[in-house]
């Protein structure tokens, strides 16, 4: 994010450096409440909405940001304490459908006092709420047009929320995109494209031309196609 | 140890653990999510960048 002009933020970040990640339009307001004084900076919230990391005064590097995401928790809100340690382990695990199973049994039990019920209903909500929000993916995904994207999304979805609707959902439209002649035909342009990404290093010179040429040659034989558009546009990047 | 979290704690108006403030997004690219709301649930890496 960023909170310069919008002309300058699309120039920079998605024309000229082709960045594929979501990028956003911010307002200076924003940046100060963040108190931001070096770029870039980067700050990692967790799923339970509170902030993991703040910044510091170090370049973030690709191993920095590794390390933060292998360590911030997956589990929503949860009061410290022995009793809640399977929950928060299963939320860990991505084990949604044995928290499931657990949220529906001990909630069914008499025995239960008010704060842990009251916990406990929080989390059934929460796990309600996440598993919706994949449905809501699966069908966001299937549209297109990064079928490639797409493909491998669903596949996750299928295994990390099985015995969930979204995981049926997901199920369908994988068989849907393994018979239509349309998706198999971007699926398999946007496999070459990135098997032509990976042979060239863009930043040797003396392999950028060749780059350049591949991503030309390949727009117009997959034009029409997401993996055409996107090699025309990565090429247009090479002056 | 200390004297990194410390420099961190000097750097950020934000504080680990703390609930962060909603952002508005003027405009999004790359089907990034519409509001601040939808980061909900989610394990986000907020990058603030500028141009030089």
């Amino acid at each position: 994010m960023s909170d310069e002009e919008e002309g300058k933020i699309e120039k920079t970040f998605i024309n000229d450096l082709g960045a594929k990640y979501p990028m956003a339009k911010i307002n200076k307001s924003d940046t100060q409440k963040y108190g931001i004084r070096f770029y870039p900076s980067i700050y990692c919230f967790a799923p339970d909405g509170t902030v993991h990391s703040v910044p510091d005064d170090r370049m973030p590097s690709e191993a920095v940001i590794k390390t933060l995401l292998q360590n911030v928790s997956l589990a929503p809100k949860l009061p410290d304490g022995a009793r809640y340690a399977p929950v928060r382990s299963m939320w860990e695990g991505k084990q949604y459908k044995k928290l499931d199973t657990y949220l529906t049994k001990i909630l069914g039990a008499d025995k239960l006092d008010d704060e842990m019920r009251t916990v406990f209903e929080g989390q059934r909500e929460e796990l309600d709420k996440r598993a919706a929000k994949q449905v809501a993916r699966v069908g966001k995904v299937s549209q297109g047009p990064d079928y490639f994207a797409a493909k491998a999304t669903l596949q996750k979805i299928q295994k990390e929320w099985l015995g969930f609707e979204a995981a049926g959902a997901a199920k369908i439209e994988l068989a849907r995109f393994a018979k239509d002649r349309t998706i198999k035909k971007e699926i398999a342009a946007s496999k070459s494209l990135n098997k032509l990404l990976r042979k060239y290093d863009p930043n040797k010179i003396s392999q950028r031309r060749k780059l350049k040429d591949g991503l030309l040659k390949f727009a117009k034989k997959n034009a029409g196609t997401y993996a055409g558009e996107d090699a025309a546009k990565q090429a247009a990047r090479f002056r | 140890m200390a004297a990194l979290a410390f420099a961190g704690g000097t750097l950020a108006a934000q504080q680990k653990g703390s609930e962060p403030p909603a952002i508005e997004f003027v405009k999004v690219w790359n089907d990034g999510p519409s509001s601040f709301e939808e980061l909900e649930g989610k394990v986000v890496i907020l990058d603030f960048g500028a141009t030089w």
